[in-house]
Order: structure tokens, then C-alpha cells, then sequence
């Protein structure tokens, strides 16, 4: 090879390696036996070592990530799976604790040759600005349901109220009309006297119309306090942060939950039916999250329906579950307008929006997909026919994988 | 500051002069014993010879950008690498690497001390 052909790839490698040593994520080539060949200065950079030092250096000395649901380790990874790529997310401990997105895959070179790429991205801030971003929309969720709530308790109590009003008052006339009985026994002398005083009281009492309207009234009462306590549990249930990990939940008490909260939401735009049956609603999630979920997509079908009906008629929202063997599959369905073929590969993407202004962020779906497919393990698909309406499906694993690391 | 003179003067230590291309120019009697050469033989070779497979791309790569740039992170330090002796025997050693224009050469230089050495 020419000394000037030499040159011009050294001069090709030396551009290269400085915009590689540019961007912000780290990437390293690796040899089949997990040496650090080659990393960016990037790299370098984010772990504070001098690069000199991590060359020759196995991968798993450089950094030791841990598994965050006990996925393997990238190198494992590829061993296993070497015609695959991996896109995982590990905890990385450095000064801080730190989430890192790494991206890893054998090139195709030649096999003496062959190597493995991998590509950190720090996603701590990302994953705190998501956080915080599903916090905020969580209590901004909250806030709306809350006035709703209260709407939807305002109703038993406005009756309960009056009930016991009514109590109030004719109970004191049962004690009344007690109390003089017993004044009278004492009193009266004349058998016959004291039984038509009796009489003409009673009749004034008007104790057939207390027999029939007081069970009636303590049962209207009962009915009442059990809708505001199950209305209070539903509050505090969506409103509970719970766990963060992934736990075996009951799917169907989730949306019941979520119904309950969001009545106020959707009972004058929609019916709402609810086809699950009892057994076999468990799947693995995370209940603060899956409530989140499922109310956006109650909230987005009330809104769709909303757009196609507007107040001339109710559209419909089903809910209901499949059960397959690895995943509880759990739809959620509107007969509203459906979504266009040219934007339904969009909805996902963040900041992607089809609601008026000031309607919505554009964050919803974006959001629930993110969570869906990173933190819950599952995934979400839709259906959709124009005119006819769409159907969305979670589907959440029923078994946790234990992979070995 | 150490030179490419003190290298040429240098005798206990292993030495290895090379031009901007990695070939060697010079090594000294402790090199060649160290690295298992012959005068003539090494006098063929390449730098990357006497570094072992899986650091031949970095060191491609930053010699590449110190004879584009003349930026370098190895330079005047002492740093622990692995060199590759001609048995293949792969060995951690000290070493201090220099450049310097002779003559309107570029020539890099370094001193290379075993690990373990007196």
C-alpha cells in the first residue's frame, strides 16, 4: 500500500473518530470475547477513565450495569442471540445512580474480524423528565376526576341528607306519640277514653305511611353510603402510587377502579359495558401505571365518540379481556369515527395529536406506549375502521421471564 | 524532558523508535531481547507488531489522529499497556511514548519497561 493511500485513510479515520468522539452517546467495538477494542471519547468521558486505560479491558470491568427485571447482560445477550440486536435498559451505579439505554449487535464483517458495537445512551434525565411529566399528568388526571367524583357523590348525599331529615322528623313523632302513651296509661282512668286518645293519635302519626317509606328510606341510605365508600376506595386506589415493580394484579378491579373515577367523564357521552369475566384477570403490572393507561383510553374513546355524537346521541365503549397463554389481553373499544390509515401509525409518536388545540398534548399515547413496552413488559396494538370505530389492545404477560444474567 | 536523543543514548531500558508510517527505525539490544528480535528482523517490522491483536484498531486509530492532529493522550506519561513479544507472549509493561520533528521526520518513541522490572 502506497505511503499516500496511508495517509488518506489515516487522514478517514481521524475524522471519523473525531465526530464519533463528538456526539453525546458512548460507543464501543468489542471483540467476540468482550475486550474493548476501541470507544469513543465520549466514553471515556462519562466513565472518568483515561481512554488509554479501558482499551484491552474487558466490558464487564469497564461498567458494571445490573438488569433492571433481570434481563441479561448485553454480552450474554449476544452470545445467545448473536444473529440479534439488543435494545435493553440497565441501572449503571457510577457517582449516582444512573439508567442507561444500550443498544448492542455483532457487525457483519468478516468472521476474523468480527465484533460487537455497542452504544450507551444516558437516559436518566429522559426517564426523570418522563417521570416527572407522568407524575404532573397523573395529578392533573387526579385534579379532573376529582371534580367528577365529587359530582357523582353529591347526588347520594343530597338524598342521604334528605333521608335523614325525614327520619329525623317522623321518628320524633314515633317518640312523641310513645311518650304520650305512656303519659296516658298513667293518667287515664276510663279504659274506654284512653283507647279513643290512642286512636285519634295514631291516625295523626300516620304509621302506615312511616311502615312503608322508613325501610324504604334506610335502604336508599344504605345504597347511598356505599356508592360514596366505593367511590372513596376507587379515589384512593387510582390515586395510590403503589409499587413500582411489576406485581400480579387483578385487571378487572383495575378497570372497575378506573369506571368508578371516571363516571363523571363519560356517562353523558357514552355508555360504558364491561364484559370481564370473574377468574383469570391476573397479569403482571404495575397498578398506578395501568390505571393511568387505561383511563387515557377511556378518556380518548369519550373523546372520539364525543367528536362523532356530540350531544344528539350516547356512543358506546366496551371493555373486556382474552386470555392467551403468555399475555391477558384487555381491549378497550369506541364506535366513534375510527382513525385515519394516514396518521394510525403515528398515534404513538410523541407530541402527535389529531384533538383540537388545547385539547390535548399530544403525550397520552406516547406515553402509555413508552410505559407499556419498557416498564410493563407488554405491549399495545389498535384496530381501526373509519366510520366504524377503534379498538385498542393491551396486552400485559402473565409470567414474568427469569432469564439467568 | 526526555528526547528521541535520549532514547538513541538509552541502553538499560528497552527502546523502539518508529516513523510516521509505525515503522521502526531503531530498538536497542534490551529491546530485542525483551521482544525476542533480531537487529534485522525488527528492523522489518511494523509497530503494530509489537502490540497485540486486540489493540491493533485503537492504536490505528490514535496514531491516525496524533499524525492528522498531533493531538495525543499517551504521549509523556508513564501508562501500564500490553505489548506482544515475537513468541506471542502478550506482557503488561510500562511505557513512556515521545514524538518529536528530526530532520523533518516526525519520529515517536518510547521506552518500555516490563511490569515487575527493576
Amino acid at each position: 500500500m502506497s505511503e499516500e493511500l496511508i495517509n488518506q485513510l489515516r487522514g478517514t479515520l481521524s475524522k471519523l473518530e473525531l465526530a464519533l468522539g463528538l456526539i453525546k452517546e458512548s460507543i464501543l467495538l468489542l471483540n467476540l470475547d468482550g475486550t474493548i477494542q476501541w470507544c469513543n471519547e465520549s466514553f471515556s468521558n462519562y466513565i472518568e477513565k483515561k481512554h488509554i486505560e479501558i482499551l484491552g479491558k474487558h466490558f464487564n470491568e469497564v461498567i458494571q450495569l445490573n438488569a433492571i427485571h433481570g434481563e441479561m447482560l448485553p454480552l450474554d445477550y449476544l452470545k445467545k442471540n448473536p444473529e440479534e440486536e439488543l435494545i435493553q435498559e440497565y441501572h449503571y451505579k457510577n457517582k449516582t445512580h444512573r439508567i442507561l439505554n444500550i443498544y448492542a449487535a455483532k457487525t457483519k464483517l468478516e468472521e476474523s474480524t468480527e465484533s460487537y458495537v455497542i452504544v450507551i445512551s444516558d437516559i436518566t434525565s429522559k426517564k426523570e423528565r418522563e417521570q416527572i411529566m407522568l407524575q404532573s399528568q397523573k395529578l392533573e388526571g387526579i385534579g379532573t376526576l376529582a371534580a367528577g367524583v365529587a359530582h357523582e357523590m353529591n347526588t347520594p348525599i343530597q338524598y342521604i341528607n334528605d333521608n335523614m331529615a325525614f327520619l329525623r322528623d317522623n321518628v320524633n313523632d314515633v317518640i312523641q306519640f310513645a311518650e304520650l302513651i305512656c303519659s296516658m296509661v298513667q293518667r287515664y282512668d276510663s279504659v274506654e277514653k284512653l283507647r279513643n286518645d290512642i286512636q285519634t293519635t295514631y291516625e295523626n302519626v300516620d304509621f302506615e305511611y312511616l311502615r312503608q317509606e322508613v325501610p324504604a328510606c334506610i335502604l336508599q341510605t344504605q345504597n347511598g353510603t356505599e356508592i360514596i365508600t366505593r367511590l372513596v376506595r376507587s379515589m384512593k386506589e387510582f390515586s395510590h402510587p403503589g409499587s413500582k415493580d411489576l406485581d400480579l394484579i387483578d385487571v378487572k378491579r383495575v378497570v372497575e377502579t378506573v369506571v368508578d373515577v371516571t363516571r363523571n367523564e363519560w356517562k353523558y357521552i357514552s355508555e360504558l359495558e364491561i364484559e370481564i369475566e370473574d377468574g383469570c384477570n391476573k397479569a403482571y403490572s404495575i397498578q398506578s401505571e395501568l390505571n393511568q393507561i387505561v383511563m387515557n383510553l377511556i378518556v380518548n374513546a369519550r373523546d372520539a365518540i364525543e367528536e362523532k355524537y356530540g350531544a344528539e346521541k350516547k356512543g358506546i365503549i366496551k371493555i373486556y379481556t382474552k386470555n392467551t397463554e403468555d399475555f391477558l389481553e384487555l381491549f378497550i373499544e369506541d364506535n366513534a369515527n375510527g382513525i385515519p390509515e394516514k396518521v394510525i401509525n403515528k398515534i404513538f409518536d410523541p407530541f402527535f395529536t389529531t384533538k383540537a388545540p388545547g385539547k390535548g398534548t399530544g403525550q397520552g399515547l406516547a406515553i402509555i406506549y413508552s410505559a407499556l413496552t419498557s416498564k410493563l413488559k407488554g405491549s399495545i396494538d389498535v384496530q381501526s375502521k373509519i366510520g366504524e370505530g377503534t379498538t385498542f389492545k393491551i396486552s400485559l404477560p402473565k409470567k414474568l421471564k427469569k432469564e439467568s444474567k | 524532558m526526555i528526547t528521541i536523543q535520549n532514547l538513541y543514548d538509552e541502553q538499560d531500558i528497552p527502546v523502539v523508535i518508529v516513523n510516521n508510517q509505525g515503522d521502526i527505525k531503531y530498538t536497542n539490544k534490551t529491546f530485542n531481547e525483551l521482544f525476542v528480535y533480531d537487529e534485522l528482523t525488527i528492523l522489518s517490522k511494523n509497530i503494530l507488531d509489537i502490540i497485540p491483536p486486540n489493540l491493533r484498531d485503537a492504536h490505528n486509530i490514535g496514531f491516525s489522529r496524533y499524525v492528522n492532529t498531533k493531538e495525543s493522550k499517551i504521549m509523556n506519561q508513564h501508562l501500564e499497556l500490553q505489548a506482544i513479544k515475537s513468541t506471542g507472549e502478550i506482557f503488561v509493561a510500562t511505557h513512556y511514548i515521545i514524538s518529536e520533528m528530526v530532520d523533518d521526520e516526525m519520529l515517536v518513541g518510547a521506552t518500555i519497561k516490563p511490569v515487575g522490572s527493576k
